[in-house]
């Protein structure tokens, strides 16, 4: 078992000195660059790209890759079917999916982990809703919920964040249930109870630094999966609305033209996968160096 | 098996239908008014009033709630709008094919999952080891929808050796359910690698291997059989996770299941088929995870049943 780490704060620092002097790897760096990018994308695309995303001329439609015949300098990544930049519209597109992925990791973040620390100081009562509640998910999986609210309120930005975080919240609702119930238990805690601390101390000073590196490194693996199921999203026509640029709206009207022009299809498919496949290394990161005991989660 | 751990799993399934329905309840009625969902833009004041009466959305809502639960106690989901036929019957009837796929990419998920797994955790940190564990995380951080595009131009508009759409013979549930299978292989893989490790560790496994038990044998007959059960609690899992990934994976390969015909709805506005659906693939997997919940204490004594 680790050892309790009573005042220590949620260490991570860019040094990430807890190990002392372990390596960054490549792979961690590359995923490091590919987030910076995409975040940057998503602060300020016009700095990225002068193309327009939403207006495209149609003499320019299906214009292949630059290097391809037909292909060029002006458009990168080719054109789509109206005669939209591709590079243009993955670029714009990095907003929609960062957004909704990290409005909806720390609402779904701070909902989940309040009721589940609610539930384990409050006892047996409060924990048979909860997990009640919790059960119910089970049977209502997040694009079932998506589509009946898609189908009642209409689809949208909004409706996939409430999708997501209301099907989000129970990994952390029942990690900060299990380890509250095991931390209450150990000596530094009661040492802290027994010298008198109150139950708003002995959480905020002593339980909830203990848990939030956990709960940090469960957030990255839930950040990667929001993108993805926001792009799902997106694909099925229920989340962001054209003509606004998405990836999963980007892949979903590729779709129609594959053999013509390939490119329209792959590229968007690229962003997502990079971006997911470097939360994930960034997250795998985290773990090993914020705390060993979820290795092998 | 106890039937008192049957009786428990069964009420708690029920519970769940139950609560999954109340949901959807609620959510119909989140919108103010449920019955401008179900006409069309262009309908009357009349027409609006009328099927408000006929719905009972001018009851209060305890009486609304009590009736929505005898109906769907019964099965009577109301009307689809777009086939003009009751809606739960038009659910079913696309029953057959989703399950089909599902059944079908479980299939993939283990034919292809097991034996990598294994081979990798023999091998342990050899070349094949790390290729497999590289694929594993590609597979995870790669969306279904788009590994079906991909799956489509290269197998059907390229190479012209599959269809890219369609339901018509089993043809056209490979491509889609490689796709669907090979994101749970990349699962199964890790998980059963990890497992086969532990296993191999165990006292019992060194004890056998003392006395002289051939290397395939101990595999086989000792390691294998104690790695598979976190593998099949696993797979439980993942056939929920798969009924979910069959609604994008359908209507990338217009694949005619009950996911693309609930995105359809959706897009038809088609309130009670939506429902129908909704409640069908959740009832469907309360069912699952009843099955496996019955199944688990059989395939793994050493777990109780009296929890």
């Amino acid at each position: 078992m680790t050892s309790p780490r009573p005042t220590a704060p949620a260490r991570m620092g860019a040094g990430g000195a807890t190990r002392g002097a372990r390596r960054w790897r490549p792979a961690v760096v590359g995923a490091l660059l590919v987030l910076a990018t995409m975040t940057a994308w998503a602060i300020a695309p016009q700095l990225a790209t002068s193309a327009n995303p939403i207006r495209g001329r149609l003499g320019e439609n299906f214009r292949p890759v630059v290097g391809l015949p037909g292909g060029s300098r002006a458009h990168l990544l080719g054109t789509d079917s109206v005669g939209r930049d591709v590079l243009a519209r993955i670029v714009y597109g990095a907003r929609p999916s960062l957004l909704v992925g990290s409005a909806a990791v720390v609402l779904a973040g701070l909902l989940g982990s309040t009721a589940g620390l609610l539930a384990g100081y409050l006892g047996r009562g409060w924990e048979l809703v909860l997990m009640g509640m919790a059960d119910i998910q089970l049977g209502l999986p997040f694009l079932l919920l998506a589509i009946t609210l898609a189908a009642v309120v209409g689809p949208g930005l909004g409706t996939a964040i409430l999708a997501l975080v209301l099907t989000g919240w129970v990994p952390y609702a029942r990690l900060a249930r299990a380890e509250l119930l095991s931390l209450r238990a150990r000596p530094f805690v009661q040492a802290a109870r027994a010298v008198g601390a109150s139950s708003a101390r002995v959480m905020l000073r002593h339980v909830l630094p203990n848990l939030g590196p956990t709960l940090v490194v469960v957030a990255m693996f839930s950040f990667a999966q929001m993108i993805i199921m926001e792009s799902a999203l997106s694909f099925l026509g229920l989340g962001i609305q054209p003509p606004r640029p998405s990836w999963g709206s980007m892949l979903s009207d590729a779709r129609s033209y594959l053999v013509t022009a390939w490119w329209a299809g792959v590229f968007p498919g690229v962003a997502i996968v990079a971006t997911v496949l470097a939360v994930n290394v960034v997250g795998e990161e985290l773990r090993e160096r914020l705390d060993p005991k979820l290795r092998g989660l | 098996m106890s039937r008192r751990h049957a009786l428990a799993t069964l009420g708690q399934a029920l519970l769940i239908v139950w609560g999954v329905s109340t949901v959807v309840f609620v959510a119909v009625r989140l919108s103010g008014d449920p019955v401008t969902l179900m006409v069309s833009e262009t309908a009357g004041a009349e027409e609006v009033a009328r099927l408000r009466h006929a719905y009972g959305f001018d009851q209060s809502l305890p009486v609304q709630y009590a009736a929505f639960l005898a109906r769907v106690a019964r099965g009577d989901l109301g009307e689809s709008i777009g086939f003009n036929l009751p809606a739960l019957s038009v659910a079913v009837a696309r029953l057959p094919a989703t399950l089909t796929l599902a059944a079908a990419a479980l299939l993939v998920a283990v034919g292809v999952g097991v034996p990598t797994g294994v081979a990798a955790a023999v091998r342990r940190d050899s070349f094949w080891d790390r290729a497999a564990m590289v694929i594993a995380l590609l597979g995870q951080s790669t969306p279904t929808f788009w590994s079906g595009l991909l799956a489509i131009l290269v197998f059907a508009a390229w190479w012209r050796l599959l269809p890219a759409g369609g339901g018509e013979s089993w043809r056209h549930v490979v491509l889609p359910a490689c796709t669907l299978g090979w994101f749970s292989a990349a699962k199964v893989s890790r998980v059963l690698r990890a497992a086969v490790i532990e296993v191999m560790t165990a006292d019992f496994v060194r004890t056998a291997h003392a006395k002289g038990v051939s290397a395939a044998a101990l595999l086989l007959r000792h390691v294998l059989p104690n790695a598979l059960l976190g593998v099949v609690a696993l797979l439980a899992i993942e056939l929920e996770l798969l009924l979910g990934g069959a609604i994008v994976t359908e209507t990338v390969f217009a694949y005619p299941g009950m996911g693309r015909l609930v995105i359809q709805a959706v897009g038809t506005r088609d309130y009670p088929l939506v429902q129908a659906v909704v409640l069908v693939f959740s009832a469907l997997l309360v069912l699952v995870n009843f099955i496996v919940e019955l199944l688990y204490p059989w395939l793994d004594p050493r777990i109780g049943t009296d929890r």
